[in-house]
C-alpha cells in the first residue's frame, strides 16, 4: 500500500512542472515575431454586481504593442459588458474597450465572452507589484464587477507570469 | 511478495483505466502518466494571432463529459479563419485523463 501511494505521489509530481511552468502557456513562430498564450486562469470575484470567478488567458505577440486579454464573465443576469479597467496597487487605473466574443445563457447564469488589447507596457507592470491588481469589468447597466487575486494565489501566480514574461522578452527580435 | 503483487496489481488496474480512457495519442498513452502535445489538422491560412481553446475530461474511465470540439474552441477566441488546430492530452494513473483543443486563426 505504501509503494502505491508512493507510485501515486511520483505520478503528481512528474505534472507539477514547476520551474519551467512548461503547462501554463505555448510559444509559436509568428509572422510578426513570437506568439505566446498564456493558458487560461481564473480570478476571484472581489466585490460589485454579483459574478463567478473570471476566466481569462493571454495572447501576446512581439510585433504588437499589446497584449489581449480574452476572458469569460459569468453573471446572474443578462449583461452587457462594454469595458474592463485595470486597477493596480499604487492607484493608477487603465480603461480599454472591449470586443464582444458572444454572449450565452448557460442554465442559471449568463456566460460573457470577450477580449480586451491592454498596452504591453501595462501588462509587463502589473506583475510587478508585491500586491493583486483589479480587473473591473464595466458595463452599460453600470453594474461594475470586481475581480481580484488572494494573496496565495497572487504569489503563485505572480512568479509563473514574471517567467513568462522574461521569455517573452528574452525572445523578441 | 504481498506488497509486490498489490504494486503489480496497482499498475495493471492503472493500465486498464489509461486504455478505458481512450486518450489515443500519436505515441501510444503511458499506463501511469500522460502528457504530450500532438497536430491535429493544418490549413492553408498563414498562422493565426488568436488562440481558442476547448476541454473534455473522464474519471476513471466511468464518467466523461465537456466539450472538445474545434468549434467550441475556435468560437472561444472569436476565430473566423482557422491556421492549424493541436491538441493535448494528459492522464494521470487513468485516473482523470484531459484532451484540450487548441486552435489558433483569426
Amino acid at each position: 500500500m505504501k509503494r502505491v501511494l508512493f507510485l501515486v505521489f511520483m505520478c503528481s509530481t512528474l505534472c507539477a512542472s514547476s520551474q519551467t511552468y512548461s503547462n501554463s502557456f505555448f510559444m509559436n513562430v509568428h509572422g510578426e515575431g513570437k506568439l505566446f498564450f498564456v493558458k487560461e486562469m481564473k480570478m476571484a470575484h472581489a466585490g460589485g454586481a454579483k459574478a463567478r470567478k473570471l476566466r481569462y488567458d493571454y495572447t501576446h505577440i512581439d510585433a504588437r504593442d499589446n497584449a489581449s486579454i480574452t476572458a469569460t464573465c459569468y453573471t446572474k443576469g443578462m449583461t452587457n459588458i462594454d469595458s474592463l479597467f485595470v486597477l493596480l496597487p499604487d492607484g493608477r487605473k487603465f480603461g480599454y474597450p472591449i470586443e464582444k466574443i458572444y454572449n450565452e445563457k448557460k442554465r442559471f447564469t449568463w456566460k460573457n465572452r470577450f477580449r480586451a488589447y491592454i498596452d504591453s507596457s501595462l501588462w509587463f507592470e502589473m506583475y510587478k507589484f508585491e500586491e493583486p491588481f483589479t480587473i473591473v469589468v464595466g458595463s452599460k447597466n453600470n453594474d461594475d464587477i470586481l475581480f481580484k487575486d488572494s494573496q496565495s494565489t497572487w504569489k503563485r501566480r505572480q512568479k509563473k507570469m514574471l517567467f513568462i514574461q522574461s521569455l517573452v522578452e528574452i525572445n523578441k527580435q | 511478495m504481498k506488497k509486490l503483487v498489490k504494486s503489480i496489481f496497482a499498475v495493471a488496474v492503472a493500465m486498464t483505466l489509461a486504455s478505458c480512457a481512450g486518450l489515443g495519442t500519436v505515441a501510444g498513452t503511458g499506463a501511469l502518466y500522460t502528457d504530450l502535445a500532438q497536430g491535429e489538422m493544418v490549413t492553408a491560412n498563414t498562422l493565426g494571432s488568436k488562440v481558442g481553446t476547448s476541454e473534455a475530461v473522464s474519471y476513471l474511465g466511468l464518467i466523461a463529459t465537456g466539450d472538445a470540439s474545434i468549434q467550441t474552441a475556435a468560437r472561444s477566441a472569436g476565430i473566423k479563419k482557422i491556421s492549424h488546430v493541436d491538441s493535448k492530452k494528459s492522464s494521470i494513473l487513468g485516473i482523470i485523463n484531459t484532451h484540450t483543443t487548441v486552435v489558433y486563426g483569426e
